[in-house]
């Protein structure tokens, strides 16, 4: 299928919030109670259509734990967008938002658009972290925010199609080069320079590359 | 499997008498081969031995029974983390096991896992330890005996792995490239140019691959493999997974040659991979690629792997080969490293220069130096180096043309053409390092690249060996890299007293095998007999 962009995403936060559940409720509209945890990343693709374009996300999903952000920090370069998470029932995972994003903002080109994610809303009776806390670190660091629920599908589709808006407003704006794709934007086939051979993308409806 | 079964268990039982050396070759063997130990049972008992655990081993070994005590509660900082991922990990247990076993058995790993972390405050727990720690809780059951067996590979094996960062962990997979790169140069620079990166090996080489095989079966056969691995060093413990590794990317060379060279497209027809390989090939395979390349020059592959792969993230398009070998040629300048027979590339380098600068790989200053010092160095110092290149410092290429110049007649060598498909010919019977530089100069079917022309050429104008050699080390660094391995001299050599490693890797080296062979006297025998074919009697 072809596209008028190819938009690169990076998914962050710590090990447990959801990245994972929420990349799988969006490429393939399921839910798995109990899904395995990402050892290194795993990316996950779907088309998504604004002002009348085909845009085709790439999503690269990355391990959470600690130990592991030495070998995911690569991915956040060449990223137009980050998804950055936590669990609304873990405090701890929302003290961790300003190592996170200290991360993001060294390791990515400065126009990385940036969504935060409260996630797990529907568990509102184990709710840690307050919907305001959310809306103010958002404020105070000029995030988008939204929470979400990778198990009822709130919101998923929303976050990230918001991202995508966002960064094709900065296209429009000439925000981005999306000559460089250093930027995490690609132009489709049709629209491409004359190294990017039709046909040789297979871009299908949904694609995934985890490791099991 | 039937004759397997019944070798592993005698073997077994007269270890579990005395544990002699050459019983534990004979077992690592077993281990190694098809099917691996094929029992639990078996496992059970070789695994200790294997890491020379077995003494600490002693409850119910044998049979093992899972837990007769209830565990205890889990406890210390990595608690947490340890149960919260024991519980996302259903898919890793046996099918058709029942909620209150798995339940058991979780809570059992948890406080084994623990423990073992709280024994170890040095070591820091990963994601992935957990896929490791629950193979041998299945296999060994005995919650005690497993504590045992996971300490010794949280000691050796693991040890890379948990340290605080995953850099160095990051830095090993790099090493899968460079076996890569040895073995299969296209496939190197395919992999290179598509910054697919080494993350998604990841997980095939912190759990052994557990975390990627369904089949329970399956991983405990890689695992007594991996197991069965000598770990006097460290080294080899760590070196036969990632082996192993790029044995199995290697495999499937064809597939990823055809995938688009572009990033996300490598990622998702690598990261399958293991599911879909014969894995008694593989693992056989792998152990003999460990054999070929040694563990040092791996880790060097690495490091130059690192800073090209580097490089090629920083944005410079890279279009043309000459502008490749331009920049790998600049690289090793920059630093300390740098070989002599790279510096001809330095006068190109210079010449691009001007893009390198652009691409922000070099600052000016860095770029002015060499655009400066390329002519004098290139004019100057560099013919007096080469000019010094002796048999010793090139000794396979000095061999092979030698041999081969000999075979040709004067008519034959008046015809470039003729002379490359008797080079060919030459090349087809050639083993070991003959054939890795009949491989290198496209002298074989299967090599990536070729340039015969610069044998057939130099030869059919008479140049010397030594000229020609120096050309050729020019064209292809490597090429004088390759060394003949130390020959066992046949004649004092008490082969009874080689290990079974050491008898496979002669027969290995003279193409022949040794079909069903497991007792070392066997191998001899068989050596015994083919010595006369390629053991020269020097009267």
């Amino acid at each position: 299928m072809s596209y008028a962009y190819l938009f690169k995403y990076i998914i962050i936060g710590d090990t447990g919030v959801g990245k994972s559940c929420l990349l799988l409720q969006f490429t393939d509209k399921r839910f798995q109670p109990v899904h395995d945890l990402t050892i290194g990343v795993e990316f996950g693709a779907r088309m998504i259509t604004i002002d009348g374009k085909q845009i085709k996300l790439q999503i690269w999903d990355t391990a959470g734990q600690e130990a592991f952000r030495s070998i995911t920090r690569s991915y956040y370069r060449g990223a137009a967008g980050a998804l950055l998470v936590y669990d609304i029932t873990r405090r701890d995972t929302f003290d961790h938002l300003t190592s996170w994003l200290e991360d993001a903002r060294q390791h990515s080109n400065s126009n990385m658009v940036i969504m935060l994610i409260g996630n797990k809303s529907d568990l509102e009776s184990r709710r840690e972290v307050k919907k305001e806390e959310g809306e103010a670190f958002a404020r105070e660091h000029g995030l988008v925010f939204m929470e979400t629920s990778a198990k009822t599908a709130a919101n998923v589709e929303e976050a990230f199609i918001n991202t995508a808006k966002e960064i094709y407003e900065k296209i429009q704006e000439g925000v981005f080069d999306v000559n460089n794709e250093a930027n995490g934007i690609k132009l489709g086939p049709q629209h491409g320079p004359a190294n990017v051979h039709p046909g040789s993308g297979n871009a299908s409806m949904s694609q995934s590359g985890g490791c099991c | 499997m039937r004759g397997k079964d019944e070798r592993i268990r005698t073997v077994l039982d007269t270890l579990r008498i005395d544990v002699s050396e050459p019983l534990l070759e004979k077992l690592r063997t077993l281990a190694i081969g098809p099917g691996g130990l094929l029992k639990d049972d078996f496992r059970r008992e070789a695994w200790p031995l294997f890491l020379g655990v077995h003494k600490k081993c002693k409850r119910r070994i044998r049979d093992g029974v899972l837990t007769d005590h209830g565990p205890e509660a889990a406890s210390g900082t990595w608690a947490y983390q340890v149960e919260m991922d024991v519980r996302r990990t259903l898919k890793r247990f046996p099918p058709g096991i029942d909620d209150v076993t798995r339940g058991d058995l979780q809570k059992v790993l948890v406080s084994l896992m623990c423990k073992l972390l709280k024994a170890h405050p040095e070591r820091h727990y990963y994601q992935g330890f957990h896929d490791m720690a629950l193979t041998v809780l299945l296999v060994m059951r005995d919650p005690e005996n497993a504590y045992v067996v996971i300490e010794a590979l949280m000691l050796k094996h693991l040890r890379v792995f948990m340290k605080p960062t995953m850099l160095e962990t990051a830095s090993l997979l790099g090493c899968i490239l460079a076996v890569i790169e040895r073995e299969n140069r296209q496939l190197y620079m395919h992999l290179l140019r598509s910054n697919v990166g080494t993350t998604f090996s990841l997980p095939w080489v912190l759990t052994w691959f557990s975390h990627c095989l369904d089949d329970y079966e399956l991983v405990v056969r890689v695992f007594d493999a991996f197991l069965s691995i000598d770990v006097s060093t460290e080294e080899e413990a760590v070196y036969y997974p990632l082996a192993v590794s790029a044995t199995v990317i290697l495999e499937n060379a064809a597939k990823i040659l055809s995938t688009e060279c572009e990033l996300s497209s490598q990622h998702a027809a690598l990261s399958p991979l293991p599911q879909s390989v014969d894995w008694d090939s593989i693992l056989e395979k792998g152990w003999r690629v460990m054999g070929n390349h040694s563990f040092q020059t791996v880790m060097k592959g690495a490091e130059t792997y690192r800073r090209r792969a580097d490089m090629q993230l920083d944005g410079v398009a890279w279009q043309t080969p000459g502008l490749w070998e331009a920049v790998w040629c600049v690289l090793p300048f920059q630093g300390t490293k740098f070989h002599p027979a790279e510096w001809p590339p330095i006068a190109r380098a210079a010449f691009f220069g001007e893009r390198l600068v652009s691409g922000k790989i070099l600052d000016l200053p860095t770029y002015m130096m060499i655009t400066h010092s390329s002519a004098l160095i290139v004019s100057l110092v560099l013919p007096a180096i080469v000019a010094g290149l002796k048999a010793s410092d090139c000794e396979v290429c000095f061999k092979v043309i030698d041999d081969f110049r000999a075979t040709l007649s004067d008519d034959e060598l008046k015809n470039t053409k003729v002379i490359e498909k008797k080079f060919v010919d030459y090349c087809e019977d050639k083993k070991g390092k003959e054939n890795r530089f009949c491989y290198y100069l496209g002298g074989l079917e299967e090599s990536a690249t070729g340039i015969l022309t610069e044998v057939s050429k130099p030869l059919s104008y008479s140049l010397p060996t030594e000229k020609l050699c120096e050309k050729l080390k020019k064209k292809d660094a490597q090429i004088c890299e390759l060394r003949f391995d130390k020959q066992i001299d046949f004649k004092t050599v008490d082969l009874k007293k080689l290990k079974v490693r050491d008898l496979r890797k002669i027969l290995n080296d003279w193409g022949e095998d040794c079909d069903g062979c497991i007792e070392k006297a066997e191998y001899i025998k068989r050596i015994e007999a083919l010595k006369p074919k390629y053991v020269k009697e020097e009267l």
